[in-house]
């Protein structure tokens, strides 16, 4: 196999020893963080086919940031990052200032594989959203799957299992390029030879350009065609030899002297924000940071340029239908409903009717009233506030955890990387599912709530026909005629905008960056407050105006 | 994409099916539930008034005067109303009904009032007025009220009667009760009393004129005749029931109509406001009432009409063996307290309608899309 030359260098470009017509060729790179921290400065990057790069360095130096960004998993402008020089990749000429591209396939060092599909859907979605792989991919997929069960859920599958079927799924996106987070970390020495050979398979058989990054370089570098070299001090790439030995010597003496120098500190620890690295901006489509008072700091959006969207309707509905069971179907949920229901129900009609003052001489007099009021208070107030907020509580809980859980394991990223449109398959079904389960379960819970109301009443009036409840239960809600209940709008009005409110705070807060699971748990707790408060806020607020709006209306009918 | 399982699924549909069940019982009475009997009648025109409502409550009387809420009137058009009756009445409950519409006013409130409640109401009434007659006359006959209080009184009723007779409201009063007292139902007792009245009278008459050894005396010396035959007379006649239920009769009638308490109302209001404007009213009635002296015989007139005015309530909404509070009388009395125009339907057995006086109520029936007006088994 013929060595290709990859010239990653600052400056010059070593590149000129390839022959071969490259498929990426950046230059002048620059990338810098609005706080000062300069990752590149005037890099040249130059891919070939089939090479195999291996990207070193020190800890934190910003070797997953560079990938990233050429891998256009985050939103450069939503991180802080500016970005100048230019890109030549697939025959146009891209200006990375104000562009950003997706130079590669991404393959995670958690692998972010979707864990509520299988390993053939894992795959799917991936093919789905993509143009066919040439043959030759194909084969190396399919050799690369063998042995793995394509119907078992991610979470049943090996690490190394996983870690096939992140790159056979990367593939599938159909990118000549091939990047690797640290592939071999936490692998054993056999785990790794088999890592290697696989590198191996898809550079020289499949043609594919694969860059990985590495701090254990010895299994790996027997596959790599070069090292890239990413020095913190000077803020540049160099070019060393696919030399084990003598990449890691080089390794340990920059060490050394970051260290010696005092200035051993990490990109994060540089970063003033916190939003680098694990974030991709908000869910929303990632509006630009302005992080500094001081103007010229301010980063501009960038212009995605992606490949043709494809929704696909058999995963909209697959998504769908899946945050519909979560959120309006599942047995727990409807459950939950339904003991808010008894209790409004039961609560209500029992305290009042058997706890009234000078009740044998009221009662009479104020029955009809009464169970007319009853009504008005459970059906158009408690049902919809009640419901409202027990699916928020499990809701917005359900959604922080999922999504904060794919922010935090890479999924969201490794969606936009392989051109699946989580906007349309998450936000937006997430969105839909909680709409309809307010609407759903705010109607079940108003039919539901006025049986348990007739059910506590006939216990206290045995003696009296449920059809006189009936009657003067409904007198001024549901007359005799009248095709729905007055005041569903309400009800509606109510219910759903503050439940979708809530889902977006919810949806917000998830897709923030997470660090740590820590931080899932906190977006949950957010959520929660904020969501609830939300709907809190928001029916109160159509309450009063709801009173002031009937009250004509139920004196005219007393 | 893993959702759920097969025992979730089921569970989940179960729990929607019941609440969906839940929803339809209590809002429809359940998914077979077969539609109440309907009959139609005519929608009287001034039913047109009763704003705001186009449903009204149906009750049914029951054998005791007691009545129960039976289902919900619907006016669908201006001349008709529709009686839908609740689906778990039996038709025997019905049988031999007829229907009758009722405005929610004083006069028709009073006719749904058993006639046995309204005797009973005439027997308190008259005990209250023996009673509190009684007690006026001792404050009347008390030497400080013929001292302190009658000279004073009687120059302010003076000058009020002069000041009210040149009201010009009192013209129109005059009018009103002339108008009332042609009605058909003073007829009714003047036919009644004069056959009471005249033979009694003349008993008292030939009795008071008759010597008697012991009454001889005075009526050669000083030419005065003995009062005892009238005064016997006259409670022979207060005693005479078919006299008593003429008197109900007109009262009643009086009493439930809207010209009568208008009227009242207004002389009450001609004469209160000619007797408040005189400054000397206010200080002269306060230190009557809280006299000392009549404190014992005010107290009794309080008690007296607090009871009578407690008993009157009660046989007016009470009904049954235990003079419950009855739903339809507390209905009609809710739209009478707020002044508000309502309606009740109510149905009676035939064999029950002697008992209340709700005939010139009923609700002629009408052949309807739903059904008749007169409801058979």
């Amino acid at each position: 196999m013929t060595p290709t030359q990859t010239a990653m260098q600052t400056p010059p470009s070593v590149d000129e020893e390839n022959d071969e017509p490259a498929i990426a060729i950046v230059e002048d790179l620059t990338i810098e963080h609005v706080n000062g921290f300069r990752l590149l400065e005037n890099a040249h990057i130059t891919l070939h086919p089939g090479e195999v790069v291996i990207l070193t360095g020190p800890s934190g130096c910003g070797k997953s940031t560079l990938l990233n960004l050429l891998a256009g998993t985050i939103d450069p402008a939503a991180d802080g990052w500016r970005l100048s020089g230019t890109l030549r990749f697939l025959g146009h000429t891209f200006d990375l200032s104000s562009e950003t591209v997706t130079v590669g396939g991404m393959i995670f060092q958690d692998f972010a594989l979707f864990n509520e599909l299988t390993v053939a859907e894992n795959l799917a979605i991936a093919a789905d959203h993509n143009d066919p792989v040439d043959e030759e991919v194909a084969k190396a997929i399919d050799q690369l799957l063998r042995g793995v069960p394509r119907g078992a859920l991610i979470g049943a599958c090996s690490g190394g299992q996983k870690q096939r079927v992140a790159i056979a799924r990367t593939l599938l996106a159909n990118h000549p390029v091939l990047f690797m987070d640290e592939p071999n970390s936490g692998l054993d020495v056999a785990a790794s030879a088999r890592l290697t050979d696989l590198v191996r398979l898809l550079s020289r058989e499949a043609g594919i350009t694969v860059v990985i990054i590495a701090h254990h370089l010895r299994e790996l570098i027997g596959a790599a065609d070069r090292v890239l070299l990413l020095d913190p001090r000077g803020s540049t790439l160099r070019t060393l030899p696919a030399d084990g030995p003598a990449v890691e010597a080089d390794l340990r003496d920059l060490d050394d002297q970051l260290h010696h120098a005092g200035a051993a500190k990490t990109m994060e620890e540089s970063l003033v924000l916190g939003t680098f690295g694990s974030g991709h901006g908000s869910g929303f489509g990632g509006a630009a940071v302005s992080a500094s008072s001081d103007g010229h700091r301010l980063v501009r959006s960038f212009r995605r340029i992606v490949r043709p969207r494809r929704v696909r309707s058999r995963w909209v509905l697959a998504y769908l239908r899946r945050y519909l069971w979560e959120h309006c179907l599942a047995p727990s949920g409807l459950l939950f409903s339904t003991l808010g229901v008894v209790i409004i129900g039961f609560v209500t009609t029992w305290f009042i009717f058997q706890y009234l003052p000078f009740r044998d001489l009221l009662l009479p007099v104020i029955h009809s009233d009464t169970l007319a009021g009853l009504a008005f208070t459970q059906e158009r107030v408690l049902a919809p506030l009640v419901i409202a907020v027990l699916l928020i509580t499990r809701s917005v809980a359900l959604i922080g955890a999922d999504i904060g859980h794919r922010v935090h394991g890479n999924q969201i990223k490794a969606m936009r990387n392989l051109n699946i449109p989580y906007n349309l398959y998450l936000t937006t079904n997430v969105l839909i599912a909680t709409g309809i389960a307010a609407t759903v379960l705010v109607t079940l819970a108003v039919g539901a709530t006025a049986w348990v109301s007739m059910s506590t009443w006939m216990q206290i009036f045995p003696q009296d026909s449920p059809h006189l409840w009936r009657d003067q239960y409904f007198q001024r809600l549901w007359p005799p005629d009248t095709p729905l209940m007055i005041g569903m709008d309400w009800i509606i009005a109510k219910a759903v905008p503050s439940v979708l409110g809530a889902t977006m705070i919810a949806l917000y807060l998830g897709y923030r960056p997470k660090r740590s699971a820590a931080d899932i748990n906190t977006a949950i707790a957010q959520s929660l407050i904020w969501g609830m408060s939300f709907v809190l806020v928001w029916q109160t607020a159509l309450i009063l105006f709801e009173f002031k709006a009937v009250s004509a209306r139920l004196e005219a009918t007393f | 994409m893993q959702v759920g399982d097969r025992a979730g699924g089921v569970m989940s549909a179960a729990l929607i099916g019941l609440m969906l069940l839940c929803g339809v019982v209590a809002v429809r009475g359940g998914p077979l539930q077969p539609p109440g009997p309907v009959l139609t009648v005519t929608a009287p025109t001034w039913l047109a008034k009763a704003a705001g409502n186009s449903t009204f409550p149906v009750f049914l009387m029951r054998p005791d005067g007691s009545t129960v809420q039976v289902g919900r009137a619907v006016q669908h058009s201006p001349d008709a109303l529709d009686v839908i009756l609740f689906p778990d009445l039996t038709p025997r409950a019905l049988e031999g009904t007829s229907v009758f519409l009722l405005p929610t006013d004083p006069r028709a409130l009073w006719a749904t009032v058993p006639r046995v409640s309204k005797g009973e109401i005439a027997v308190r009434a008259q005990t209250l007025v023996r009673r509190v007659q009684a007690q006026v006359m001792a404050i009347l006959g008390h030497p400080a009220f013929a001292e302190e209080y009658k000279p004073a009184l009687k120059s302010l009723v003076g000058e009020t009667a002069e000041i009210i007779r040149t009201d010009p409201r009192l013209e129109l009063i005059d009018g009103v009760v002339n108008d009332l007292l042609r009605q058909d139902d003073v007829d009714a007792l003047g036919e009644v009393l004069m056959p009471v009245l005249l033979p009694e009278l003349r008993r008292a008459v030939l009795e008071a004129l008759t010597p008697h050894w012991n009454t001889l005396g005075s009526l050669v010396t000083s030419g005065r005749i003995d009062p005892g035959p009238f005064r016997d007379a006259a409670a022979r006649m207060v005693a005479n029931p078919t006299l008593q239920r003429a008197l109900l009769d007109l009262a009643g009638g009086l009493a439930g109509n809207e010209r009568v308490w208008r009227i009242s109302a207004l002389t009450a209001d001609v004469f209160a406001d000619a007797l408040t404007r005189n400054p000397r009213f206010q200080p002269l009635i306060s230190s009557l009432v809280n006299d000392p002296r009549f404190a014992r015989e005010l107290r009794r007139i309080e008690m007296d009409t607090t009871a009578f005015a407690t008993g009157v309530f009660d046989l007016v909404v009470g009904r049954g063996a235990r003079t419950e509070t009855d739903p339809l009388a507390i209905q009609m009395l809710r739209y009478v307290l707020i002044n508000r125009l309502g309606a009740v339907v109510v149905l009676v057995h035939e064999q029950d309608l002697y008992k209340i006086d709700i005939d010139r109520y009923r609700a002629p029936p009408r052949q309807g899309p739903l059904g008749t007006g007169r409801i058979a088994p």
